[in-house]
């Protein structure tokens, strides 16, 4: 049972995905509405703390599986074998991040141990944004560089263009202005936790990201649509969109925006998130197309036990 | 004395002079063993005269056979090419569903300008490389499924 039912879980996975975050964009507008018109904000809390947190695990949770999953159709020596090794640790990182920064670490909403006055709700969140901020892109980073090589071994990578070549050169700019405002920030006498010290290194490696899936993007569009094209545009739209909620969230930081404008870059993380998802989601489905059933990472006997109602 | 076989056989096919054959003849008429023993040689080659005469019928080349040859040599060939082109299209089909449509400017050729062997051989390891060596050996052997085994010796594709 244990095959054929990851099997056909598996085969419509990038269709729900899709259809799930839409349906779940679709609820979170009337509540935004709501408060851009009225300026009450009660139910678009309930709606972030609840229904979108829940969704944000669930989008990183399924990129876990799909990555693991994906890992599991190369055998060990296989060269995308160490690329879906490390998304794997990538969307591992993600999925305990989300965790703690949209359930353990807010007062409120899906936290159990909301109730509990020694309960370390703000350190959680610090954990969950390290673990799923600077250390998911190193992961990434590593495993899109390796993709990278992939591509350029197998005569993939096309021939950078001028409008590439602007592009990167962009990208390299913003990381330079990057690095100049953390070493203004940091200056001699400037003492800060972990935390802090860490997610400097965050918009280098979103640079260091935005370069590569820029690569990827050019490759993907030189071949046409594939499934295989279609996994790693997926992650090439998960970094441009996370690129666009950072901007967001600093023009939301600097800038008094209007409550429209500020309410659409929440909704970009929902995106974010199911772009993640969806990048392994297709290789699963490329594999898929062409071997029936998928190789699972674990035993069959042990998934069978586990998704097998208990006798 | 009684004429040996070879004698006999000579007798009947009257090889022998005129006067070895009056011997013979005068001999056979009073002896009943050389008698029968004529008759029987007779009817032996009578027989392989008979086995010669069917099997140089059935070894006899028909009348149209340098037609049939010729067909049967045209109908290979479109078996064969039929074979390559059914091959060409399996390998553009599985490659475009999994590197796009425009993945044969990438890698330079195609289906247009190679056969399908050196189609193959240029899919096989990216399909290995980008969707595992399990699933690259099951799109393989899903594009030559049902392919003629004779047709593809003769398309070089087997």
């Amino acid at each position: 049972m244990g095959n054929a039912f990851l099997y056909r879980a598996a085969r419509p996975a990038p269709a729900l995905l899709i259809g799930l975050t839409f349906a779940v964009l679709v609820l979170g507008v009337f509540p935004a509405v709501e408060w851009v018109t009225t300026g009450n904000e009660g139910t678009l809390r309930l709606f972030f703390d609840y229904i979108g947190a829940l969704w944000l695990i669930a989008l990183s949770l399924a990129e876990l599986g799909f990555c693991l999953l994906a890992r599991a159709q190369f055998s060990p020596g296989e060269p995308l074998r160490r690329v879906w090794s490390l998304a794997s640790l990538g969307a591992a990182a993600h999925a305990v991040g989300s965790i703690l920064s949209q359930a353990l670490g807010i007062p409120g909403g899906l936290n159990p141990f909301a109730g509990n006055a020694g309960w370390p709700a703000a350190a959680a969140r610090e954990w969950g944004l390290t673990i799923g901020g600077p250390l998911q892109m190193i992961f990434l980073a590593s495993a899109l560089a390796f993709a990278l090589k992939t591509y350029r071994r197998s005569g993939l990578l096309p021939r950078i263009r001028p409008a590439d070549w602007a592009l990167l050169a962009v990208v390299a700019g913003f990381s330079v202005l990057q690095i100049y405002e953390v070493v203004l920030y940091w200056g001699p006498n400037k003492t800060g936790n972990f935390h802090e010290a860490i997610t400097v290194i965050t918009d280098p490696l979103l640079c260091l990201l935005l370069a590569e899936a820029i690569l990827i993007r050019r490759s993907v569009l030189n071949m046409g649509w594939g499934l295989i094209g279609l996994c790693w545009s997926a992650f090439t739209a998960a970094i441009f969109l996370t690129s666009v909620g950072n901007i967001g969230l600093w023009l939301t930081t600097n800038f008094a925006l209007p409550r429209a404008l500020e309410a659409s870059t929440w909704y970009v993380w929902f995106l974010v998130y199911a772009a993640y998802a969806l990048a392994p989601a297709y290789q699963v489905e490329a594999c898929r197309r062409a071997v029936r059933p998928l190789v699972l990472p674990l035993k069959p006997a042990l998934w069978g036990r586990l998704w097998r109602p208990a006798a | 004395m009684h004429p040996d076989t070879a004698t006999l056989l000579a007798y009947r096919d009257r090889q022998l002079s005129a006067v070895a054959q009056r011997e013979i003849q005068l001999h056979i008429a009073g002896c009943a063993r050389c008698s029968a023993a004529l008759e029987r040689l007779s009817k032996e080659w009578e027989h392989i005269l008979a086995e010669d005469a069917a099997f140089r019928r059935l070894c006899a080349p028909p009348r149209d056979g340098l037609d049939r040859v010729l067909s049967a040599i045209r109908e290979r060939g479109r078996a064969a090419s039929s074979t390559e082109s059914e091959l060409k299209q399996k390998i553009v089909e599985q490659l475009e569903v999994y590197f796009g449509s425009r993945i044969w400017a990438v890698l330079g050729g195609g289906p247009a300008s190679e056969q399908g062997t050196d189609l193959l051989a240029k899919a096989e390891p990216l399909l290995t490389t980008f969707i595992g060596r399990r699933a690259a050996a099951a799109v393989v052997a899903e594009i030559h499924k049902g392919a003629d085994p004779r047709a593809c010796l003769d398309a070089g594709v087997m």
